[in-house]
């Protein structure tokens, strides 16, 4: 590796001392590095200058009130500092109150309406609430309240005061459900999972193949359909795809990006993703007309018209989808994420090779769901179309590439193994599925390669 | 205090560790010297990830508050900074949330927490304009980038703290370089 490639390594503090020292020797005679060392210092210079004050000892009068803070919290009546009998009395009144509580339930259950608070680009017909591309809308049901981001269509199933159930159908919602100390469900049904709330701030995004549940205050349980259920705690999400779960901390604040597209994004560190969100190219006029000014919304875009498209297909219309966008590619080129739908939708209605066509077309695409692309395509050949030695061209294309998730690259490298044996190549197809147990011992592939490890070629 | 003995002039400064240790058992005074300590770097986290409308400092001392309420978790041996450089960004979201809720109630039309954009043939200089260039970055990469900058943490530490790997803490702050050079008219 030469000592230019180590300069970014340099700068993170990435370099063991042997390197360090090597790279040290290179920087004064490389005027390459040397301009990206100084421009990086400088920036951070200016930055730490900026943030100087944040970082002086803060004045005695800010830590005398954080304390005085700290002091008055403790000192709140009975926090903390119940003793026995006091439990004891709370513990049996608690005990009285719930069975009255449940016997009143059990009796009657109060129906709750949707309040509308405000709304953008929205329609509120009886219990469904479907935004358009740059719209977004905010409702309450009882003391629960609910954002509705772009390209949604939400349906109350049902609202009482014992249980909730909403569809969400398409796009993202944000849910702030009160804790009610478990007297009360909430369910939220999405295509991939049921999510099940008892108390909690969570966001939820659907799209056809992944569901994404950011959970920033308590706890939600979700249910992949045909896997274990998994519980999402606090500054945690869950991506769900028809392949995996996978568990990671969240980092970024969803709520203010409702308004966005809901568009399928892979985690932001996919290899092939380039920076977002301003690099996309705009396409041509299709979609429904922009979001008011002062909102953040796609402009009309093959994104807003893909999010109308996914929403359908959600809904049934596969065959109308794919009509459209057979029209739409004539005459423009498509976008990775509309080619992946046409692609899911074609594979649905049984036309396996041409869906294999419009996935090849998605993965020649640079953004973030092509590399995807060539996974589903793999597992139609597979699958549907019983072609091994392609399928396996094109799951070391999508490994070579880096996979979204490690629950996805396990997935993708049982299924090579499945196609080598297909192929005879058993010594092969052992190896990938003892590396898939050792390096993904976690993952529901992992099983999958034990299961196919004990059973005969 | 014992009286009496012989004492050094000045008592060693307790460690975080040990600080640590004495608010989970309740000694609330031991928050004050972790307050000095470590206000920068959460002001720093602040600063990258809630408007310029809250209340930093009142938001420093939530932070603060709840670490006292959740000290008891501490891992022993674990970093108390990247600890607590968990707890502000997990207050920074529930903040934002707050925002957004409420100017979603008031019907506004600006979401919160927007950045100013850099305009596609805008040039910014990297002395007078650091502020708007890392406002020009996406959110998981503004925060590695302060973090590296400001507090001169290594990618090891910030992938630590904020519970990513640190794979993913190089591929955000390589395309954050590679982006903030683009911004300036730099060379790639």
């Amino acid at each position: 590796m030469s000592d230019c490639s180590r300069c970014d390594e340099w700068l993170d503090g990435g370099l063991d001392q042997a390197e360090r020292a090597a790279f040290e020797r290179h920087l004064p005679r490389c005027e390459r590095c040397a301009r990206k060392v100084a421009h990086w210092r400088a920036l951070g210079g200016a930055l730490r200058q900026a943030s100087a004050p944040d970082h002086e000892p803060p004045p005695g009068a800010q830590v005398t009130r954080l304390l005085a803070r700290a002091g008055a919290a403790r000192a709140e009546p009975g926090r903390g500092r119940l003793r026995v009998p006091a439990l004891v009395v709370v513990g049996a009144l608690a005990a009285v109150a719930l069975v009255l509580l449940v016997r009143g339930r059990l009796l009657a259950e109060e129906a709750l309406g949707v309040t509308l608070l405000a709304s953008t680009q929205a329609s509120v017909d009886g219990g469904t609430v479907e935004t358009g591309a740059g719209g977004r809308a905010v409702f309450t049901l009882g003391r629960d309240t609910v954002g509705v981001g772009a390209g949604t269509r939400l349906r109350v199933l049902h609202a009482g005061t014992r249980s909730t159930t909403l569809v969400l159908e398409r796009g993202t919602a944000a849910l702030r459900v009160e804790h009610d100390r478990g007297a009360r469900d909430v369910w939220v049904r999405t295509p991939l999972a049921e999510v099940h709330v008892v108390g909690t701030v969570f966001r939820a995004r659907v799209s056809l193949a992944r569901l994404e549940v950011d959970v920033l205050e308590g706890t939600v349980e979700v249910r992949p359909r045909g896997r274990p259920g998994r519980k999402v705690t606090a500054a945690s999400a869950l991506v769900v795809t028809p392949e995996a779960d996978e568990l990671r901390p969240l980092e970024v604040a969803w709520f203010d990006e409702l308004d966005a597209t809901p568009a399928v994004e892979p985690g932001p560190e996919a290899p092939d993703a380039g920076p977002r969100p301003d690099a996309g190219p705009e396409a041509p006029d299709a979609g429904p007309p922009p979001p008011r000014a002062g909102l953040r919304g796609p402009a009309p875009s093959q994104a807003a018209q893909a999010a109308a498209w996914r929403g359908r297909a959600t809904a049934g219309d596969c065959a109308g989808v794919v009509q459209e966008i057979s029209r739409y590619a004539q005459r423009t080129s498509l976008q990775s994420e509309t080619a992946l739908l046409w692609g899911d939708c074609l594979r649905r209605l049984g036309r396996a090779s041409a869906a294999v066509e419009a996935y090849e077309q998605a993965a020649r695409g640079k953004e973030p769901g092509a590399n995807r692309a060539r996974l589903l395509a793999a597992a139609v050949l597979q699958d549907d179309l019983g072609q091994p030695a392609r399928a396996i061209a094109l799951l070391d294309a999508y490994l070579k590439r880096g996979a979204e998730l490690p629950a996805l690259e396990a997935a993708a490298r049982v299924r090579k193994a499945r196609a080598q044996r297909a192929l005879g190549q058993e010594a092969a197809a052992r190896a990938g599925l003892e590396d898939v147990i050792r390096r993904f011992p976690d993952t529901p592939a992992a099983g999958e390669a034990q299961a196919l490890l004990r059973s005969p070629p | 205090m014992t009286s009496g003995g012989i004492q050094p002039c000045v008592p060693p400064e307790p460690t975080d560790e040990e600080l640590i240790r004495r608010l989970a058992r309740g000694d609330v005074g031991a928050l004050a010297p972790l307050y000095v300590r470590h206000r920068g770097v959460v002001m720093t986290v602040l600063r990258q990830r809630v408007t310029s409308s809250a209340d930093l400092e009142d938001l420093c001392h939530e932070v603060f508050l709840t670490l006292r309420e959740v000290a008891r978790r501490h891992r022993p041996g674990a970093s108390v900074r990247s600890f607590l450089v968990g707890i502000a960004v997990q207050k920074s979201l529930k903040s934002r949330f707050r925002s957004w809720l409420q100017a979603l109630r008031e019907g506004a039309g600006e979401a919160p927490g927007r950045e100013p954009s850099v305009a596609p043939h805008e040039r910014l200089d990297v002395h007078l304009d650091a502020q708007r260039l890392l406002g020009a970055l996406p959110e998981e990469w503004r925060l590695v980038v302060a973090l590296n900058l400001i507090e001169g943490w290594t990618a090891e530490e910030i992938a630590e703290s904020l519970g990513v790997r640190s794979n993913t803490v190089y591929t955000r702050l390589h395309r954050a370089r590679a982006r903030l050079r683009a911004l300036t008219g730099e060379e790639p």
